[in-house]
């Protein structure tokens, strides 16, 4: 929906309107105006393609990197599992958000640092999610013909270990991307992350909060707009697990 | 063919074969049997290169065989796998599968081999694109038989290729066997706990008890009983004892 | 009559209408030993688990009849289905390794059953679970009452899970391929083991196994199902004297030591099986 954020939005989100600044919510203004009298319905729909956008990114350097990392562990054993899975709980072993702030503050604050940051710390859950999927396949009869083949390690893991664990890391991507949002919405509250006047949901949070008594909704909808947007990630991911476990039969 | 000589096998720490030589000559088909733990799947997992923990010697055709294997001798012996559930991809069409080893031993003509495969092992073309949930077990186990094929194998491991099956399905598969051994002049190396099963396949048999093979016989003496090792006569006895 | 089935129907609803797994199956079991034998997908399991009411929740189950020693299996409440199960019936599986606790002693789970059955103090659980385990044949009962599941051998599993079973003196024992995963010598020591211990406690048993040459040596009667039906029902002696095309074409197409064939003869189905 907010890919098409330019239509539904009735005004540009970067207008100011000063004589309008904090309005209540109205015909006019959906869900009130800002300090700057900028419409937030719309700065909600743009914020959303930021937000979003931040978590596809994560989620595209994040899945390949951690089913790679896990398969080739979980497969060849030996030197590469324990060198491969002590790197993951080194990474593991941080807490997210921290670990994000320090990489954020090291680097300069904004939405490409904080994608990289959120994604150094979201891949070792599926690099061992991965791992331990490979782990049960490895000693398969199928494995076994596929290496009678002569097919080499390499195709192997490409080709048919990688594609089974393909759909729970699937349904573990998107129960994780609620996590992704918070945490990017985190980041852009601490001022870590996307910066104003750029309307990402946690800056806006961040800038309504001083309202909140008095012009309760200019925070609050923001609020509501993460709150809304991770619960349907995890209704999704959800009902991606009933469609795509292997092991509730079908 | 096949040459055997002292071959022990470890899996892990522990060794489960100890001492075992036996030879298989060109296009015969060689039975061992032998309970669960006797060694007997092991043998034959190694004999494909998927053990590579093993000492002894072991040859194909005077080659003697190595602890990595390359691809060139890979083709040369396949192996039919006891489960049909386990030993084809879930998530790969039949097509896919049979299409795989011609890839990785950069085999052309594609259509027509695997068309002839299909063929080979009686079943129909229609299953050419459905997966293995799709089909009988028998109609599995014939696409994992049509896939070791489909590189032109000179060896076939069978690894209790029908246990899993109901015994119509049985009949048929077994008779599959016999008339692809002898049309294509296979060595063959089948293990199985039926007795059987192995002697209605196999001249010749091997009977392992606890890593090691004890008695060699002919598939004629056993039907006979004409054998001396305790335990094929107590395999033997439990065999007959059964009408039918 | 311990158990008494009339033209029982077992159906599971799929995208394309109820496909009928069973369909009109009538047997009668006393104090004696009846087979049932059939191929994959014959409907042999869903019969006997009909019995215990044990079906998966989405199967539609109807019969003029489905009695267990006089009480009406179709319309009892979960709770008097809770006291036939494991009391009055005990259920045999075909691979101890799935159906034992992995993380309990072989002892504990002999006392557990029966103390749920029979109350008790543990000392006196302890005591006749070992008592069960020697009853079963083992050895050193003492010693694999301490042991967990992983440290035995399938066929002393087996006898563990036979010695769960029997623990509340069972008057009926289900056994569900009991000896399939088993080796031919421990196949035999477990089917002589419930033999001698169903002559012994006067039980009913009913043994479903793919094997028709062993059930015909072992069972009194055996029924023979195709297709989820009972195509034939014979003395355990005459099974060479088998009539209906099914049972002589199963008989037939296994490979024998006895009798070698070069080629083995298929089972060619004929439709009006299954009508």
């Amino acid at each position: 929906m907010t890919l098409a954020a330019p239509l539904i939005a009735p005004y540009n989100p970067a207008t100011q309107d000063l004589a309008h600044r904090l309005a209540v919510p109205s015909h006019a203004h959906w869900l009130g105006t800002d300090e700057l009298g900028r419409d937030i319905a719309s700065r909600i729909a743009y914020g959303g393609r930021i937000t979003l956008g931040m978590v596809v990114a994560v989620v595209v350097l994040v899945a390949p990197l951690g089913l790679a990392v896990g398969c080739v562990a979980g497969y060849a054993g030996g030197m590469w599992d324990r060198v491969l899975m002590r790197v993951t709980d080194i990474f593991l072993a941080f807490p997210r958000l921290i670990l994000a702030l320090a990489f954020v503050a090291a680097l300069k604050p904004g939405i490409l640092s904080a994608v990289a940051a959120i994604a150094l710390t979201a891949w070792p859950p599926y690099a061992r999610l991965a791992r331990a999927e490979t782990m049960g396949f490895r000693n398969t009869d199928f494995i076994a013909a596929a290496r009678l083949t002569g097919a080499s390690g390499a195709r192997i893991v490409l080709r048919h270990v990688a594609p089974l664990c393909v759909p729970s890391l699937v349904v573990r991507m998107t129960l994780d991307m609620s996590a992704i949002i918070l945490t990017a919405a985190a980041l852009g509250f601490l001022g870590m992350g996307a910066q104003p006047p750029s309307p990402e949901w946690g800056s806006m949070v961040a800038t309504g909060r001083r309202f909140i008594l008095d012009q309760w909704w200019v925070p609050t909808a923001p609020g509501a707009a993460i709150f809304l947007a991770s619960l349907a990630f995890n209704l999704l991911g959800d009902g991606l697990r009933d469609v795509l476990d292997p092991k509730q039969g079908g | 063919m096949i040459q055997v000589d002292g071959l022990r096998i470890r899996i892990g720490q522990t060794e489960i074969v100890h001492g075992v030589s036996f030879a298989v000559a060109q296009g015969a088909a060689f039975g061992l049997v032998g309970e669960s733990g006797s060694g007997k799947s092991t043998i034959l997992r190694a004999l494909a290169g998927l053990n590579p923990d093993w000492t002894g010697r072991m040859a194909i055709d005077g080659t003697p065989m190595t602890r990595r294997r390359d691809r060139a001798v890979l083709r040369r012996v396949q192996m039919v796998f006891q489960d049909p559930y386990g030993s084809l991809h879930p998530r790969q069409t039949v097509d896919r599968a049979l299409s795989e080893p011609l890839t990785v031993h950069g085999i052309g003509d594609h259509d027509t081999r695997i068309l002839r495969g299909l063929d080979e092992v009686a079943l129909p073309k229609t299953v050419r694109f459905r997966y293995p949930h799709q089909l009988s077990g028998g109609q599995r186990q014939r696409v994992a038989i049509a896939r070791a094929l489909m590189t032109s194998p000179e060896v076939l491991l069978l690894n209790e290729p029908t246990s899993a099956l109901d015994v119509s399905v049985q009949a048929e598969v077994l008779n599959l066997l016999t008339a692809l051994q002898r049309g294509r002049g296979l060595t063959t190396v089948l293990v199985s706990h039926n007795l059987a099963v192995v002697a209605h396949l196999c001249p010749n048999i091997g009977v392992m008890q606890g890593g090691e093979l004890v008695e060699m016989v002919s598939a004629a003496d056993l039907r006979l009983g004409d054998i001396h090792h305790p335990h094929t006569i107590a395999l033997r006895a439990l065999s007959v004892s059964l009408p039918g | 009559m311990l158990v008494d089935i009339a033209n029982l129907h077992v159906a599971f609803p799929t995208p394309s209408g109820p496909a009928m797994a069973v369909r009109g199956v009538s047997l009668r079991l006393g104090q004696e030993k009846l087979g049932i034998v059939g191929e994959s997908g014959s409907g042999k399991s869903l019969t006997a688990r009909a019995v215990l009411k044990l079906l998966p929740g989405q199967a539609s189950v109807t019969a003029d009849r489905l009695s267990f020693d006089g009480i009406d299996v179709l319309t009892a409440s979960e709770s008097t289905m809770r006291k036939i199960r494991g009391r009055r019936a005990g259920l045999v599986l075909q691979d101890p390794k799935y159906s034992l606790n992995p993380i309990m002693t072989a002892g504990d789970q002999v006392a557990e059953a029966w103390r749920a059955h029979k109350g008790g103090s543990r000392k006196q659980a302890r005591a006749a679970a070992v008592d069960l385990l020697a009853q079963v044949l083992i050895r050193n009962p003492a010693d694999v009452a301490n042991q967990y599941p992983h440290e035995l051998s399938g066929g002393m599993g087996q006898r563990v899970m036979i010695a769960i079973m029997l623990a509340p003196d069972p008057e009926l024992l289900i056994a569900d391929e009991p000896t399939s995963a088993l080796d031919a010598t421990v196949q035999a020591e477990i089917l002589r083991l419930i033999d001698d211990l169903v002559a012994r406690r006067g039980m009913g048993l009913l043994l479903i196994s793919h094997d028709l040459p062993l059930v015909g040596h072992f069972c009194d009667r055996v029924a023979v199902m195709y297709a989820g039906r009972i195509v034939e029902e014979v003395g355990a002696g005459e099974l060479a004297r088998a009539r209906h095309p099914y049972t002589q074409g199963l008989l037939r197409c296994m490979p024998s030591l006895a009798h070698p064939q070069a080629t083995l003869p298929t089972l060619v189905r004929d439709p009006s099986w299954a009508a």
